[in-house]
């Protein structure tokens, strides 16, 4: 738009200086693309420091005999400049409304906190992302103390995380607000999201909206992408490491006129070959090969109608285990080989179309809809597990923005799960389901100013395995004064249990498992909490600093419990009866003592409780007691070099049972990791060098038996030998990862982006 | 005694040195100028593609781009670039730009 005002005003330019007179008429760019004059507009004509008004019709007029820069301003409104030559004869000047546009004007370094929202989020953003190595979503919270990333078993390479005490099952996973990663493709979901596609990464504590859906528990997580609006017709990075991690990614944006425009990405990664660092006969991670490609579009219409589709293919297979299996011989009871061959494959589609009710776009109607489809092979040892999940989702939204103070929204939604399922050959042993669920909400937000904000809604569903859920959710943000923030949320959540792809550790053990017949796979918890957060005045110019305190409280009335230590032999699974909860603490401080000079700490505390048979109500085995990190970052003029550091703290767990006996220690020990990155860029190029476990620590011990997988061995043949000589009998088993496998480790890699 | 004369010529030569880079860096001082461009930058990814492609002018030592006021700041070394240079690379990377002269920034 500025480039054809450029233009005309350039070809007005032309015209010989004959008349002297200028007009000029201001007008209102809806967000639907039509115009309306902008009475009482100011002008200011910079060369004469002199402020102009326009009229009743938007309209102004001025004497013009040199080269004169016209701003045209109102409150409310973005500004319009436009370079008047001699002789010109008109100009018009568009003003688009500040708050029409979609995405917030924030510019940030790296993990910030926006302050006009009625959630704490946290936002990582593309800057925050390039910090760390960050290979996949998985790796992108280093710096996050809310968040914890571990891995599920010593053997997939699978890594989960943590929000809250519990784990990400319970955080819900949003594509641009697209619930992805569900089901069976949720355990190496956050593996399976490129960091280098994505632009940022919103972090919410607590249930959120009721908009989609009912599985934010802890919390949830939004990614966004790189957008087909970017300029960058060219984005390529390598990356390479120390542990034989590399990969390639490659995106392109491309604008075919002002309507359509597209991006494309592709990921090649993976880890090249096997290591056992801590010989114990086993890989420590995976061999590992993933391919990956998305393909996104947009189309605006000059109504204001928008319309977003895409697709997504994956491809992945790992191969672990013991150093002597390989992908044709990964079971082998003779010669005693015990290997782990997982592949996923999925496809991805969906739609998304928003149209404006009203020129002004106060009220609009979206539909988002999307189709996943996934098949999970896996083989450990001895056990198979095999899925293959269908998912639909639609979303219809109303939203009208009535005025400054009230907006409504409401709508329903469908999910349909199919998910088939089993482990033993051929889907032996069968845990298949089909799941509809249909759903109505309502949303109402009241703002007042900038100083207060209320969102209260309710979602009812109608589940054809668990009949009526109901959900209410409310969040509010106060703001008594400019240095403080207060904040409080509530609300229900609920999810349908993935008993084996939520607890995939469960695989790379040789218990057997047992499940009742009549297992209520339905978990339901409210969540509240609180965060108060100070915005203090020192500090390097432009900058925030701040102070925050956050509580969440999180109570389940019905969880699906996954118990290893009732049975030395197997692991069961029972409806909670009792108390489950977490109580979350966390304190958070930025500040920037020098321009370009960020040091942020934050320091997270949990109480997980969870109830088990026999026991009563005990810690929550493998949950972190506390992290703490520190992280520091130091730009020089115009970031040509960014210096990252980023030290870690690392609480205790509780050690399972058996795993505690074996190893003699009842909670894990306090470790600190340390990371370090440099980045220098140059024109185009970004040339990144970087250590993470800079102290190299390491969990020694992390398999149980791993000189005997198959010793002791229910599950295949329903028999067992006592093989250990040890007074412990050990039984193989991976899942109790409590540190890191890898050791140091030391990356190199490369970012170059192409322009338009 | 040899010693003595070695570390003092030394000395001597360092703080030279040091006197000679210090001159120079004065004479840097006094080209090194600023000055503020009012722009039409009005997106994020606008920002993005400024920052990305502006500090590798040849003469800008520092710049800053504010989307609220819509501006962009340089420090530059004005034996290397000039005003209007630095106003052709940002109407290159298709924004306009002119000049906020330092008096009308009092002003505000």
């Amino acid at each position: 738009m500025k480039r054809i005002l450029t233009f005309i005003t350039l070809c007005l330019s032309l015209v010989p200086a004959l008349a002297q007179n200028f007009h000029g008429y201001v007008y209102y760019q809806k967000p639907n693309g039509g115009t309306e004059p902008l009475p009482f507009a100011q002008v200011y004509h910079m060369e004469h420091e002199k402020l102009i008004e326009t009229d009743a019709n938007g309209e102004f007029t001025l004497k013009l005999n040199a080269r004169a820069t016209l701003i045209a301003t109102y409150v409310g409104y973005t500004r319009d400049t436009v370079v008047v030559e001699p002789g010109t004869a008109e100009a018009r000047f568009y003003l688009t409304g500040e708050n029409d546009l979609d995405e917030s004007k924030v510019v940030a370094q790296q993990s910030t906190m926006p302050k006009l929202k009625s959630i704490k989020t946290e936002v990582i953003t593309a800057a925050g992302l390039c910090k760390m190595a960050c290979c996949a979503l998985a790796e992108s919270f280093e710096n996050s103390a809310s968040v914890t990333v571990g891995f599920s078993d010593a053997v997939t390479g699978a890594r989960q995380i943590k929000l809250l005490g519990l784990s990400g099952t319970y955080t819900q996973m949003l594509d641009e607000n697209r619930p992805v990663m569900r089901g069976i493709a949720s355990p190496f979901g956050m593996s399976f999201v490129p960091g280098q596609w994505l632009e940022s990464i919103q972090i919410a504590k607590g249930p959120s909206s009721v908009i989609n859906g009912l599985e934010a528990i802890t919390g949830q997580i939004n990614m966004e992408h790189r957008k087909p609006t970017d300029e960058t017709p060219l984005f390529v990075q390598l990356y390479g490491s120390s542990d034989a991690m590399f990969e390639a990614n490659i995106a392109s944006a491309i604008q075919f006129n002002e309507k359509w425009s597209m991006i494309n990405m592709a990921h090649v990664g993976g880890t090249a070959y096997k290591m056992d660092h801590n010989q114990d006969g086993f890989r420590d991670e995976p061999e590992d090969l993933q391919l990956n490609f998305t393909s996104r579009w947009l189309y605006y219409a000059p109504s204001g109608m928008q319309i977003r589709f895409g697709g997504r293919f994956l491809n992945d297979d790992r191969l672990g285990g013991q150093m002597s299996a390989t992908k044709d011989n990964t079971y082998n009871l003779q010669n005693n080989i015990w290997g782990s061959k997982i592949r996923n494959r999925g496809v991805n589609g969906y739609f998304k179309i928003g149209v404006p009710l009203a020129e002004d776009n106060h009220a609009n109607i979206a539909l988002v809809t999307d189709f996943n489809h996934h098949e999970f092979n896996s083989f450990f040892g001895l056990k198979n597990y095999d899925a293959r999940q269908n998912s639909a989702f639609a979303n219809l939204i109303y939203q009208n923005e009535i005025n400054e103070f009230h907006k409504v929204e409401f709508g329903a939604t469908w999910q349909y799960d199919d998910i088939r399922q089993g482990y033993g050959h051929d889907y032996l042993t069968d845990f298949s389901r089909k799941e509809h669920a249909i759903s109505g909400f309502g949303e109402y937000t009241y703002t007042w100013e900038e100083a207060l904000t209320f969102v209260g809604g309710v979602n009812l569903e109608y589940n054809t395995l668990h009949g009526w859920l109901f959900a209410p959710r409310a969040n509010v943000r106060w703001a008594p004064a400019d240095w403080v923030t207060l904040r409080a949320l509530g609300g229900r959540g609920y999810r349908t249990a993935n008993i084996f792809t939520d607890n995939l550790g469960i695989f790379s053990t040789g218990k057997d498992f047992v499940i009742p017949d009549k297992l209520d796979l339905l978990e339901d918890a409210w969540t509240w909490g609180g965060n108060v957060t100070f915005y203090l005045p020192f500090g390097a110019e432009d900058t925030e600093t701040y102070l925050s305190f956050d509580y969440f409280h999180n109570d389940f009335n019905k969880q699906v419990v996954v118990d290893p230590e009732r049975n030395m032999l197997a692991i069961e699974f029972y409806n909670l009866d009792g108390k489950s909860y977490t109580n979350t603490w966390q304190v958070d401080f930025s500040v920037n003592p020098l321009e370009r000079f960020n040091i942020t700490a934050t320091f997270r505390y949990t109480d997980a409780k969870v109830t088990l048979k026999d026991k009563g109500l005990v810690e929550r085995p493998m949950t972190s007691r506390y992290k703490g990190v520190l992280n520091m970052q130091y730009a020089t003029a115009m970031n040509k070099w960014t210096f990252d550091f980023t030290a870690q703290l690392n609480g205790p767990m509780r050690i399972p049972r058996y795993a505690a006996e074996v190893w003699d220690m009842e909670t894990s020990p306090v470790y600190p990791m340390l990371y370090a990155q440099i980045t220098r860029k140059f024109k185009g190029i970004d040339v990144y060098v970087g250590a993470e476990n800079i102290l190299g620590y390491r969990q020694h011990h992390a398999i149980i038996g791993a000189e005997d997988p198959f010793g002791l061995n229910f599950s295949d043949s329903g028999m067992h030998t006592m093989t250990s000589s040890s007074s412990i009998p050990q039984v193989f088993d991976a899942s109790n990862v409590w540190g890191p496998l890898m050791g140091r480790k030391i990356y190199i890699g490369l970012r170059y982006t192409l322009w338009k | 005694m040899k010693r003595f004369l070695f570390l003092t010529l030394t000395l001597l030569l360092m703080a030279g040195t040091a006197a000679f880079a210090q001159d120079k860096k004065q004479k840097k001082q006094a080209d090194i100028q600023e000055v503020t461009f009012v722009t039409t930058i009005d997106c994020k990814n606008c920002v993005k593609k400024v920052e990305a492609n502006l500090p590798y002018e040849k003469g800008i030592k520092d710049m800053k781009v504010n989307l609220d006021d819509q501006t962009v700041w340089i420090k530059y070394d004005a034996s290397k670039t000039d005003k209007e240079k630095l106003a052709a690379a940002i109407v290159k990377l298709g924004y306009e730009a002119e000049e906020v002269k330092p008096a009308e920034e009092e002003k505000k």
